[in-house]
């Protein structure tokens, strides 16, 4: 390994923590905002800065900066009788795993920038789907020894239900994921998204969730119960089990349980992105396309578009009002345009010397990386976004049924896609 | 006998025995159940709601008036001369519910009063806001228009509040 790939490496790093670590405290507000509008409510909108004399409340954007200070400055309880070590390290267990996973999911698409290779992805491990797995089912220790080291019997309780439901669930994640794993051959996840370029039928992006919609609906569902939100949140239940496994809990590590959940909702959204929505690729069009500055152009407009309406419904701003549809428009009109310009502008002008000529040398690769980036950023707030009103729709199981959903139902149905799958694919080849 | 072979069901588990198959699919019921959660969402967001068509009221700086009825802290009138009106019938007292007003009577020389109170006290915070003083009372003298929530206090002796006190309360809608 060179100098060169060590650096790009820790890059690489630092982008995917970096992207899960801005989405998940937003997302923690996102859910409270969401949930209001959905609801018929106004959501939180006290906390604020003074500042000359306004109070700027940002729409109850600072509530994950209050809520992050609230928690390090409270008492940090540590049950008498409970085992310390543990109780010490279990909330750092939940949060690991789940950003753990990161590390194979690919972020945006493989340059070739200044003469290096860039992967967009901290590791791009044969086995990626294993990983995976294995991560996912890290996770558990978390929540189980968190609820036994604390010596409460709710906790133990809510560590009972999780380790048997999430073990339950696993089994049918791997199974549903198989049927995928058949049709494209392979367990890297940077082949995954490569096969799912173009179109299928003529019609159809040749996206897993086409591929695999069975397959799809069943991963989502045991994705859904790994994160342990409602309607599976029985290991916390409160009404219940008070708060489950981190009843004993206070302070900053309650908070990390807190962030981890939401960490864990963001990986899932981007694993699922990964292997049903085509990653960082663009619906019908194959890879090559994020070379041709109209398609680059075109696919800029409506993320960088999508972007800012995101931004803008985040601080609350009233979509109906003219100017705010205007700033849409041209903040989407000038992503699109910067892109297109960045893709196509050596075609146009002709190799340059200097700066510039290296710059605009590297305007496709560039471009490719930008558009990647939002391309799979936008898939992973759309798919948030779901994830979190369902969350709020539905209310909870009782622990029978989700007993009954994930061996009776979930189970069963993963072998016969798997089946069917085997099936169709030795017909089509 | 046909009586007594009468079938006890028990429904400990699901209640999916009278069901449809395609109620016991459950996703089109989730799928509409999604929606009617989503089309709230997106009403909300793009509709022309604005904050306050939630049925919110953002309470410090937005307040409902009361209404006409509506019953806080208590206060005496006033006659003309600026005594209060009160003649110490001890009506109030017998009425309330919660035995908070307290009142000691002493003789007035006016022949049409006669009596008026030395001490009137009423504890704020036994005061239960029932209104019944006022309903007794057969001169007007106590009323509880005054708009004011008691607030928050530090000791139970300052909710005690004495004849002064509640001369000193003024009515939101004139002073009588
Ligand atoms: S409002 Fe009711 S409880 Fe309060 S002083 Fe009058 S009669 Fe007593
Ligand atoms: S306030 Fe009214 S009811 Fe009470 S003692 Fe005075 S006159 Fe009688």
């Amino acid at each position: 390994m060179t100098l060169a790939e060590v650096i790009i490496r820790l890059v690489m790093v630092a982008l995917a923590i970096g992207l899960l670590m801005s989405i998940a405290p937003l997302l923690t507000w996102g859910e409270r905002k969401w949930s209001a509008l959905a609801q018929d409510r106004v959501g939180p909108n006290r906390a604020a800065i003074e500042l000359a004399g306004k109070s700027i409340t940002l729409n109850g954007l600072l509530y994950p900066l209050a809520d992050g200070l609230k928690m390090i400055f409270k008492e940090d309880f540590m049950p008498t009788r409970g085992e310390k070590f543990l109780h010490f390290v279990s909330p750092w267990l939940a949060v690991f795993p789940a950003l753990a996973v990161v590390a194979v999911i690919p972020l945006g698409a493989r340059v070739n920038l200044f003469g290096h290779e860039i992967p967009m992805q901290v590791a791009d491990l044969d086995a990626g789907i294993l990983y995976l797995f294995a991560f996912a089912s890290l996770s558990v220790y978390g929540s189980t020894l968190a609820g036994w080291a604390s010596n409460n019997k709710y906790g133990l309780l809510g560590s009972l239900r999780t380790s048997s439901m999430l073990i339950s669930y696993e089994v049918a994640m791997g199974l549903t994921l198989v049927g995928l794993m058949m049709t494209v051959g392979s367990l890297r996840l940077s082949d995954i998204v490569e096969y799912q370029q173009g179109t299928m039928l003529g019609f159809l992006p040749r996206w897993g969730i086409f591929m695999q919609p069975f397959g799809a609906l069943l991963f989502f569902v045991s994705a859904f119960a790994e994160t342990k939100r409602a309607p599976f949140d029985l290991p916390e239940a409160e009404s219940e089990l008070v708060a489950g496994y981190f009843i004993e809990y206070s302070g900053m590590k309650f908070g990390m349980f807190y962030l981890g959940e939401f960490v864990e909702v963001v990986t899932g959204a981007c694993l699922f992105a990964v292997l049903f929505f085509g990653g960082w690729q663009l619906p019908w069009a194959s890879s090559e396309a994020y070379y041709n500055p109209l398609v680059v152009g075109i696919g800029g407009f409506i993320s960088t578009a999508y972007l800012v309406f995101f931004v803008i419904t985040l601080l609350g701003l009233p979509l109906r009002d003219p100017r705010i549809q205007f700033a849409i428009a041209a903040g989407g009109f000038l992503g699109g345009a910067g892109l297109a310009l960045l893709s196509g502008a050596e075609g146009l002008l002709g190799p340059k010397g200097g700066v510039l000529g290296l710059i605009l040398s590297n305007g496709p690769e560039l471009a490719k990386l930008l558009m990647s980036l939002m391309v799979f950023t936008m898939k992973i707030l759309i798919l948030c976004w779901f994830h979190i009103l369902l969350r709020w729709t539905y209310p909870r199981f009782r622990y029978d049924q989700v007993m009954k959903l994930g061996w009776k139902m979930l189970l069963p149905a993963a072998l016969v896609n798997l089946v069917v799958t085997g099936i169709v694919l030795l017909i089509i080849r | 006998m046909a009586e007594s072979k009468k079938e006890i069901k028990t429904y400990i588990s699901d209640a999916s025995d009278d069901m449809t198959w395609h109620e016991r699919l459950y996703v089109p019921a989730l799928a509409k159940g999604f929606g009617v959660f989503a089309k709230h969402f997106f009403r909300n967001l793009l509709g022309d709601k604005e904050e306050g068509d939630t049925g919110t009221i953002q309470y410090p700086e937005q307040k409902i008036a009361y209404s006409e009825r509506w019953r806080g802290a208590h206060r005496l009138t006033k006659r003309p001369d600026g005594s209060t009106k009160c003649v110490a019938c001890m009506m109030c007292s017998t009425a309330c519910p919660a035995q908070c007003i307290h009142i000691i009577a002493k003789e007035v020389d006016d022949p049409n009063v006669e009596k008026a109170p030395e001490v009137f006290v009423i504890d704020e915070l036994r005061c239960i806001f029932c209104g019944m003083c006022v309903e007794a009372c057969p001169k007007d003298a106590i009323r509880m228009d005054t708009g004011i929530h008691v607030p928050a206090m530090y000791s139970r002796e300052e909710a005690v509040w004495d004849l002064d006190k509640l001369i000193s309360n003024k009515g939101v809608r004139g002073n009588v």
